[in-house]
């Protein structure tokens, strides 16, 4: 979920244009405007690696490209 | 079960058994056994009955009233009955906001005549503080059978359309909201809407239609698990052509509800002659409470009763009678 | 493009992806992957993967569904609370199902009991403080995933002072029962997918004795795209004949666990023996209130001792079910004492158990 603001230990995450509030006081840093969140049960676990996400999605673009590539 | 559950009157598996094994084993008979969403009775009169209660009596898109009347069209509408005439009886608790009530009883006058149906006859009662939360209201209403029209039709074939009218869940998640069970920034207002003006354009336009429900507690689940038990078919749904309100689907992903468990005031499930499909949704999209209906599925067997479903990531799944109430889960 | 992680949401890259597999686990018969997480159980039914690689490939529902494996001597101690102290209860959602005895905390709220349900443990501050009349427990449960919350919770109690709210724990140790797991027998599966959430508290190293069955295994997320890369992962360490912990979720996860949320356990709680719905007790299998916060502790606070469990538990296989050593048909138990209306262990209780899956499948083709 997609920081909007942070107000002490709580922030205001979004998904969809819902928005909520959940406690962030167990993060390792302050998350930053735009950051993504893991939320559960209103508690944020962690402060989510874009860069990492975008290289699985990459790999598995390139896989199933290959793929078909190699079906041709 | 030496206690009423909440659950005999969720719509869900529990009130179809309750049901079963203690109105139709006392009361049964021909009309009542079909348990549909009204009946036949003389004169091409069909009639329905509903009571109403919801905490609280005002929520995003719409009120209690708004809903009763709404729930009573619907359900003629599903008969394919034109509403004329209804009956209203008030249970309200002591102490009950006099103001409040004006403003139901408001929205009730006007929706009533914006559809042309008449209050004929009434009954107030008056219950002890604490007796009751807030305000329970009975609606019967009359219809006549509009061009002659029967449904639920008897006349299944393989390739039949099943149409939803709308997205699914706003009508739950609003009042869950207003109920403050779920809390979010931003507004879902109730689909609640009455349908029968969609309804009779579609009988207008000559569609072949087998069978209407509307959508309400229970979900999509439920109504299309009635539809299999009514027809004895099996049928396919397709969760890519399932309309759904982005808000809605952040909801239940937060709070971890079944999106197809979810109650709705203004979606019918609507069961079409394959060839009428198309029309019927050219149709439908005429009218704003029926804008984004989509086909969702078809009837694949004359046997075996089931409803599956073809999820978006390429699985399938039975689409079962919801349990019970809906609960928020988190493990 | 950037909203929020709908990239693993994405249905075509998904079907693909879900083809890719299909064609993948061809080469294999009667493949066995264990699931651990009540999550990913739920999700993998939803998603529609649980029955879709058969017969090549199947899903094995693990015991990760903390609700599910809630002990009969636990939901006596929350029935008995109610009954006999007349305190209210608040809890998760969740927990409202699992039956004790032919009852469940429904029924009870029915009959009139309070029974307050919460998204979030610190709701629970909320509650106590509204309806101040009357006294409140909070009934914990849940993996190292909702531990920290319950932490939270305690911490807040004893900032505040609050005088009507503790706290009774049925919180499980998921680094246990994988160790457990090996020890009830042959554990037979040739694949094991680990929780995200959990990892992303604990670091995945925490699953460390994993590497003692010589089984491979993948930290999974819980998106679509999440679980299918995650199985794609395992097929390919079974292929290759590799062993050990790989992370699919490296997003959310590392080795390294959530500091905070670990020193926030450690602050509140001790290991401790318990007993595990189906599986019985298992050691260090559960979490207890350290004696320093035992006026926080609802089992002190009301001398909960030796309450009289009235259990069936016995007659049911879900342990042998749970590590993929029998299927539920095999059970004695199954569809005769045990049923959705009324289920035995977590493999019935779980909406997506594998017994009640089982269940509903027998059905789809039938």
């Amino acid at each position: 979920m997609k920081v909007l603001n942070v107000v002490d230990d709580f922030c205001t995450v979004e998904i969809n244009g819902v928005k909520k509030s959940c406690f962030i006081g167990f993060l390792e840093r302050k998350p930053e405007e735009g950051e993504y969140l893991l939320v559960h049960a209103g508690m944020a676990i962690k402060i989510l690696d874009y860069q990492s996400a975008q290289e699985i999605i990459d790999e598995l673009a390139l896989l199933i490209d290959g793929e078909l590539r190699d079906s041709e | 079960m030496d206690k009423v559950l909440i659950t005999v009157g969720s719509g869900g598996k529990k009130s179809q058994s309750f049901i079963n094994s203690e109105i139709i084993s006392r009361f049964s008979n021909e009309k009542l056994n079909i348990l549909a969403d009204g009946a036949h009775i003389d004169n091409n009169m069909v009639v329905t009955t509903d009571s109403f209660t919801v905490f609280p009596p005002f929520f995003d898109g719409g009120d209690i009233g708004v809903l009763s009347i709404c729930g009573m069209v619907n359900d003629l509408a599903s008969m394919g009955a034109e509403p004329k005439y209804m009956t209203m009886a008030l249970v309200i608790e002591e102490g009950f906001p006099f103001g409040d009530l004006q403003r139901i009883l408001d929205s009730m006058k006007k929706l009533a005549n914006e559809q042309n149906i008449q209050l004929v006859a009434g009954d107030t009662k008056v219950v002890e503080k604490g007796k009751l939360d807030g305000i329970i209201i009975n609606v019967t209403g009359f219809g006549y059978r509009y061009k002659n029209v029967m449904l639920p039709s008897r006349d299944y074939k393989i390739g039949d359309s099943i149409i939803l009218t709308g997205p699914v869940g706003e009508h739950s998640i609003a009042v869950l909201k207003n109920r403050g069970v779920v809390e979010f920034d931003g507004m879902v207002p109730s689909d609640v809407a009455p349908l029968w003006e969609p309804v009779k354009s579609l009988i207008d336009g000559d569609i072949n239609i087998k069978f209407i429900r509307d959508v309400t507690r229970g979900g999509l689940s439920a109504v299309l698990n009635e539809f299999v038990s009514f027809s004895r078919t099996k049928i396919e749904i397709y969760e890519d052509d399932i309309p759904v309100n982005e808000k809605v689907l952040a909801v239940c992903d937060i709070y971890g509800f079944d999106i197809y468990s979810l109650a709705c005031e203004g979606r019918l499930v609507v069961v079409v002659d394959a060839m009428d499909s198309e029309k019927a949704l050219s149709i439908l999209s005429q009218y704003e409470q029926t804008k984004s209906a989509r086909a969702i599925g078809q009837i694949i067997d004359l046997s075996n009763p089931i409803v599956i479903l073809n999820t978006q990531f390429g699985g399938k799944i039975v689409m079962d009678m919801p349990t019970g109430e809906i609960l928020p889960r988190i493990c | 493009m950037n909203k929020s992680f709908d990239l693993f949401k994405d249905r075509e890259l998904a079907k693909k992806l879900f083809s890719h597999i299909k064609s993948k686990v061809s080469h294999f018969s009667n493949l066995k992957i264990m699931e651990f997480c009540g999550t990913h159980t739920h999700n993998i039914f939803q998603y529609g993967f649980r029955y879709a690689f058969q017969p090549n490939l199947k899903f094995i529902a693990g015991p990760g569904c903390p609700v599910c494996v809630t002990s009969d001597n636990e939901l006596a101690e929350a029935f008995w609370l109610l009954e006999k102290r007349g305190v209210g209860v608040i809890t998760y959602g969740d927990l409202l199902k699992v039956p004790y005895n032919g009852k469940s905390l429904f029924d009870y709220r029915s009959e009139g009991f309070s029974i307050e349900i919460v998204y979030s443990a610190i709701d629970a501050l909320s509650i106590a403080k509204k309806k101040s009349d009357k006294e409140w427990v909070f009934l914990g449960v849940g993996f190292e995933t909702t531990i920290p919350a319950t932490s939270a919770l305690l911490d807040l109690v004893v900032r505040t002072g609050i005088k009507n709210l503790s706290v009774i724990s049925f919180h499980k140790n998921t680094k246990s029962i994988i160790s457990a797991l090996g020890s009830l027998g042959e554990l037979r599966v040739d694949g094991i997918l680990l929780p995200g959430h959990v990892s992303a508290v604990v670091g995945w190293q925490y699953f460390n004795d994993i590497n003692a069955f010589g089984i491979p295994s993948v930290v999974v997320g819980f998106e679509p795209l999440d679980i299918l890369y995650g199985i794609k992962e395992l097929i390919d360490m079974i292929e290759k004949g590799e062993r050990g912990i790989k992370c699919a979720y490296k997003r959310a996860v590392q080795e390294e666990g959530n500091r905070k949320m670990l020193d926030s356990i450690n602050k509140f709680f001790d290991v401790t023996d318990c007993n595990w719905r189906g599986l019985g007790n298992i050691k260090n299998g559960g979490f207890e209130i350290k004696p320093e916060y035992s006026i926080y502790n609802a089992r002190k606070r009301y001398k909960i001792e030796n309450i009289e469990v009235l259990s069936k538990q016995n007659q049911c296989l879900c342990g042998d079910v749970l590590i993929g050593k029998i299927e539920p048909i095999e059970c004695p138990s199954f569809d005769v004492l045990c049923n959705p209306d009324a289920p035995l262990g977590p493999c019935m209780v779980s909406h997506e158990g594998t017994c009640l899956a089982y269940y509903k499948w027998s059905r789809i083709n039938g």
